[in-house]
């Protein structure tokens, strides 16, 4: 049960922290740290947690970095494309992808991606 | 006595005819000391353990006490290297065997390993941002210049005159345009340096998954990701769409090596209705079944976790191909190469790859493609022109550039070599590493196609180095499961080390240009601050902190390539009459002239145009009336027309 909140939950308090870091809550270096880990870690690993994949940590690290650079870019062109840039915008829908994905692995009956792969590294 | 204990013990094992296992462990417990004090074995084990450790926080210190104060305006043709002190190459000699001892002697201290190759890379790649203290490399500047026009306009537009082709291909700059504006910066310059320190160690992240998705042997993937770091010189890493584009494009190679893989090579039905293509079935699996490796993994997947991986896969290749050209197709060579040699169970996906790839070019890029496809197809097949069209002519280099290229060449060449050799003793000891052939073959298939503004041979070299890297960790370890001898440790300690000194010489060796002062940082602050909308800038070459901000607003001549490309001599012969003429344009809202120091290192380094041009250019103007100085400090002189002949004067 502890496992199945923990990673939602980090999840929600990281959200939490970039969305109060971009508003100008904290200082500048705490600000840089909070949104640069957010947009490089949070929105891939959210939905990383989701499938149903081998629980090995470096590949799960690995994508879940790439998968966030992935959501970001898509979000990103998708407002420079439609000529809707907004920075606001954009961070509210990074945190939102999040939040929901956290909901649904803390809500759902039965969590997927617990098949246990033995540690290659 | 313990000496006494172990010879006692050595004897009444003899005699029982012992395994060499049980010898060995024997040998051990007497070398251990076992039977001395608790006290003292503790603090002996605390001491071992802890040795690796002591030693990389002296080499950090040395490291930080040898740089502190170096002063970087001093370094020669030959670059960064010309300013670091004995110390700091004794530092980076001691922090390579340690990391090479570890990998031999304690493969299995992953995170210990993992903090000596992120030391390497903080150490090579950051150093030279922090000394600095501005943005490395004239494009570097040029990109933070298209995130500044996306902040501006929050938009890009793909007719752009200038530079079109980032607005064709601009993902990598919409999610730093976002990252910018979220960090409260109001330009990718204040994080834009640690680039290189970032890119390498999330690319450190990515070989892992490719090289433990290959081998169960640690040493070999601990040792290809250090050859790796070692003879990675290209630069690739700097603030750029091609780095970001290749970290994904090596979690692309990962997850299909991985995940997407036969456990074990199935019949191919259609093949057994032709007894010719039977028969070569046959043969082929027979060849893949004798030749596999006991010591290669296996991961299984299921069903819906491959589907899963395939749409992952789509959606990171969407971002390659809306960031970067040459990338995407390098993805597909590798892909359909692993298709061909029946590699990989998805079969569909290289296809789909290349119609998201085809679907982007027609439509996000047609602008841009619109004039280059004639060109495009003119180019392909020219392997020979590719390969030329990288390889400048070194009579014209100064002295030190002469050694950095000969340096690169052999380094490029020993790289080969060895990979070479490595491959060739697989193939000895009956392994055909069919995967790891199709990374190192693959990329080699776009020297048929472009020659990439005459970087193609560097590009294919990039994109095959995880590979080339693990094959010579082939060449150089042991077996695994042998006895590690000292003289293969010690011949793999100082194969790093001449590696590494190659590419000390290949990645600073430019540096004495690619590194702008402050006060070239300030004189193009002073041109782009104060250039009006409409106005012409003249170049002294492009290598200048150039086009970072407002720079779709200006029109810019380069005075090396006008020489070297348009043969304009009356710039050597006049270049007052010439360049006042094109200052007096009235097209043009306002006309400036700015030359820098690294333009001048640049161009007298290479040899493109004659030694000294720059200079007597610059010179030749300050002794001009016509032309009057609108700023100069001691690395930089911007010019204007004077006022009376300025005929934007106001």
């Amino acid at each position: 049960m502890k496992q199945r909140i923990a990673w939602p939950l980090a999840i929600v308090v990281l959200c939490l922290a970039a969305a109060l870091a971009a508003q100008g809550y904290v200082g500048p270096i705490l600000r840089v740290a909070f949104i640069a880990w957010f947009m490089l870690l949070i929105p891939g690993l959210s939905v990383l947690h989701l499938l149903s994949l081998p629980a090995e940590p470096l590949p799960f690290l690995v994508m879940a970095i790439a998968l966030s650079m992935v959501i970001d870019t898509i979000l990103a062109m998708g407002m420079v494309l439609t000529q809707n840039y907004n920075p606001a915008l954009g961070l509210l829908i990074l945190i939102a992808i999040s939040l929901i994905s956290a909901c649904i692995q803390l809500f759902r009956k039965s969590k997927l991606g617990t098949k246990k792969a033995p540690p290659k590294l | 006595m313990a000496l006494a204990k172990g010879r006692h013990n050595s004897n009444s094992t003899r005699r029982m005819a012992p395994s060499a296992a049980m010898v060995r462990s024997d040998l051990r417990d007497t070398w251990h000391l076992s039977d001395l004090p608790w006290e003292i074995r503790k603090i002996s084990a605390f001491v071992q353990r802890y040795i690796p450790h002591a030693v990389l926080a002296m080499i950090i210190a040395l490291w930080l006490a040898s740089v502190w104060g170096i002063d970087v305006d001093h370094m020669t043709d030959l670059g960064f290297l010309s300013v670091l002190p004995a110390t700091a190459y004794v530092a980076l000699a001691t922090l390579i065997v340690g990391a090479c001892l570890l990998i031999y002697l304690r493969p299995t201290k992953n995170l210990l390993i993992l903090l000596y190759m992120a030391t390497f890379i903080l150490i090579v790649h950051g150093t030279p941002n922090v000394l600095y203290g501005t943005l490395r490399y004239s494009w570097s500047w040029k990109h933070v210049g298209i995130v500044d026009y996306i902040q501006r306009h929050g938009s890009v537009d793909p007719y752009i005159a200038y530079l079109s082709v980032y607005h064709n291909w601009p993902g990598f700059f919409a999610i730093n345009a976002l990252l910018t504006d979220l960090l409260g910066f109001s330009s990718p310059i204040n994080y834009a340096g640690w680039s290189p320190v970032f890119f390498n160690l999330i690319d450190i992240g990515a070989l892992l998954l490719i090289f433990t998705s290959l081998t169960n042997d640690r040493r070999v993937v601990w040792f290809s990701v250090l050859i790796f770091c070692l003879t990675n010189w290209v630069g690739q890493d700097y603030f750029s769409p091609q780095a970001f584009a290749y970290f994904l494009h090596l979690v692309i190679l990962g997850i299909t090596l991985r995940w997407l893989r036969y456990t074990s090579l199935p019949e191919n039905p259609s093949f057994q209705r032709i007894p010719v293509l039977r028969r070569l079935a046959a043969l082929y699996h027979r060849l893949v079944q004798q030749s596999a490796d006991p010591d290669a993994p296996v991961f299984g997947s299921t069903r819906q976790q491959r589907m899963v991986f395939q749409v992952l896969i789509v959606a990171i290749f969407v971002v390659v191909v809306v960031s970067h050209q040459i990338t995407p197709p390098m993805t597909l060579f590798m892909l359909f190469g692993l298709l061909m040699l029946r590699q990989t169970n998805a079969r569909l996906l290289p296809f789909l790859l290349a119609a998201v790839f085809i679907i982007w070019l027609l439509t996000g890029a047609k602008p841009f493609m619109h004039g280059q496809v004639s060109e495009i197809i003119d180019q392909l097949g020219q392997i020979t022109d590719h390969l030329s069209s990288n390889l400048h002519n070194t009579a014209d280099f100064s002295p030190g550039q002469v050694l950095v290229s000969a340096m690169v060449r052999g380094l490029t060449f020993s790289v080969l070599v060895l990979a070479f050799l490595g491959g060739l003793r697989r193939l000895i000891h009956r392994k055909l590493d069919l995967p790891v052939m199709v990374g190192v073959m693959a990329p080699f298939a776009a020297l048929a196609a472009n020659s990439y503004g005459g970087e193609i041979v560097f590009r294919v070299y990039f994109f095959a180095l995880p590979f080339l890297s693990l094959y010579i960790a082939w060449l150089v370890l042991p077996k695994p499961n042998t006895i590690i001898r000292w003289y293969t440790t010690g011949g793999a300690v100082l194969l790093c080390c001449a590696v590494f000194s190659g590419f000390l010489f290949a990645y600073y060796g430019k540096d004495a240009w690619n590194y702008f002062t402050p006060n070239e940082v300030a004189g193009s602050d002073y041109v782009f601050n104060n250039a009006p909308p409409g106005a012409l800038i003249i170049e002294g070459s492009r290598n200048y902190p150039s086009e970072y901000r407002n720079y779709e607003r200006f029109t810019y001549v380069k005075i090396t390539q006008e020489i070297e490309y348009n043969n304009n001599q009356n710039l050597i012969i006049a270049p007052v009459q010439t360049l006042a003429g094109w200052m007096a344009n009235r097209k043009y809202s306002a006309a400036f002239i700015i030359i820098s120091r690294a333009q001048k290192i640049e161009v007298d380094s290479l040899g493109e145009i004659p030694r000294g041009t720059l200079e007597h250019i610059e010179q030749s103007l300050l002794q001009s009336p016509l032309f009057r100085v609108v700023y100069r400090n001691p690395d930089v002189t911007v010019f204007r027309l004077a006022d009376k002949y300025d005929v934007n004067a106001p």
